[in-house]
């Protein structure tokens, strides 16, 4: 894992899709979680360490996440672990939310979820913060891990592409 | 010769080269629907809930019934954890004071460090009581400090909320049925990490801190005067009080 990210980081703007993968996802969720929040004219900051650490854990995994991804974009390797980032992304923005979500209830209105429903899922995933926090930790994980393995697996050669190489040496 | 032209056929020769979706388009591609339909549904259910501005963070969700001689309906939906709506308590405790008596009215906080939000000092709406012959003041706390159910909503209460709130969201404030405000007239980060006297002092000499909170209780205040009539007179014929009234028509 570290040779493939350091092979991986060794290149610029694989890097800064990482850093920006990673300055993005925190914005996300701080501004999700109402950690920064925008209240007549002025900012507000609600910073307590427990939430900073989860979201900059969060915010690190996305961009190590990011910048896997990125390089193996690069090496045009569609195999594996993207779905899972998304996953993970979408996981982390709705356990991070807080009193006044942005995003997910008008989605969620799409089944016909109702205000009083969305106000009862409000409070628990308060309750319930770490679940789908934890999770979205996992799916992160899993899509770095697995996009690591398609960047060091090594290319498979097919019947076709066996017989078209061998073709051209003749 | 025939094989040939056969071969050259503009339709074979320019046939695209099918390919599948790569996960990484797939998942862009879903990725791109949820955020796209989320930002246009929210814009759709903002324009539909809250049409015009009024005054402060306030919007005008319908068309308001000034009755004077009725009490003015006030329903607070809010929850012990969310700092918003700890922020939002005082400012509510210092205007709804103009127009009746609080009983029983308690320091509290919102949730610090358990849940990661930071604490704001605030007032306990739960055991409070309010008697006053011009409002009508619902207070509902629809969760506790951790997130647990605690007041249960009434059935004329859940429709309010469907109509006027329908993402859930909370502090959310509702006056007359008419005027409506989702979050914290201000900032919640002028309180954390204060004490319930540091803020208090703050609201009685009128610090900077102190005057966003009065400013808020103005506004709820027009509002209420603006609904019932201008009632009382002593507080409603105030020169700040009246200015806001007259923003709202």
């Amino acid at each position: 894992m570290i040779a493939v990210l350091s092979l991986a980081l060794a290149d610029r703007s694989v890097r800064l899709i990482g850093l920006s993968a990673a300055v993005v996802a925190f914005a996300l969720f701080a501004t999700a979680g109402q950690m920064v929040a925008w209240a007549d004219g002025r900012l507000a900051l609600l910073v307590t360490p427990d939430r900073l650490v989860v979201f900059v854990v969060l915010a690190a995994l996305a961009g190590l996440n990011g910048t896997l991804q990125g390089y193996a974009l690069r090496l045009r390797l569609g195999r594996g672990g993207q779905s899972a980032g998304v996953t993970g992304i979408i996981l982390a923005f709705v356990g991070a939310s807080c009193c006044t979500p942005l995003l997910w209830p008008a989605v969620l209105s799409l089944l016909g979820v109702s205000g009083v429903a969305l106000l009862g899922i409000n409070a628990a995933l308060h309750r319930w913060f770490w679940i789908p926090v934890s999770l979205a930790g996992l799916a992160l994980l899993v899509s770095t891990w697995r996009t690591a393995r398609a960047i060091v697996t090594p290319c498979p050669l097919t019947v076709r592409a066996a017989a078209e190489a061998e073709q051209v040496a003749l | 010769m025939e094989s040939k032209t056969k071969l050259r056929r503009p339709s074979q020769r320019q046939r695209p080269v099918s390919r599948r979706m790569s996960r990484v388009e797939i998942a862009g591609l879903i990725g791109a629907v949820i955020v796209s339909v989320g930002v246009g549904f929210a814009f759709l259910r903002h324009r539909s809930v809250t049409p015009s501005p009024a005054i402060g963070n306030f919007q005008r969700v319908a068309d308001p019934a000034v009755t004077p001689g009725q009490p003015v309906p006030v329903f607070f939906l809010s929850a012990l954890y969310c700092p918003f709506c700890g922020a939002e308590r005082w400012a509510l405790v210092d205007a709804l004071g103009r127009f009746g008596t609080w009983s029983n009215l308690n320091p509290s906080q919102s949730t610090a460090g358990v849940d990661g939000i930071a604490a704001v000092p605030t007032y306990d709406f739960v055991h409070a009581h309010y008697t006053s012959h011009y409002v009508a003041f619902t207070p509902r706390d629809v969760a506790d400090a951790q997130g647990n159910p605690l007041e249960p909503l009434q059935l004329g209460e859940q429709s309010l909320v469907n109509r006027f709130n329908p993402d859930g969201g909370i502090p959310f404030l509702l006056i007359d049925g008419a005027f409506a405000q989702l979050s914290s007239g201000y900032s919640p980060g002028l309180l954390a990490g204060k004490s319930f006297a540091q803020v208090q002092g703050e609201v009685t000499s009128h610090t900077a801190d102190g005057q966003a909170i009065q400013h808020e209780a103005d506004v709820i205040t027009a509002l209420i005067c603006f609904a019932d009539g201008r009632q009382p007179q002593n507080v409603c014929g105030t020169s700040t009080v009246q200015a806001l009234v007259a923003g709202l028509h």
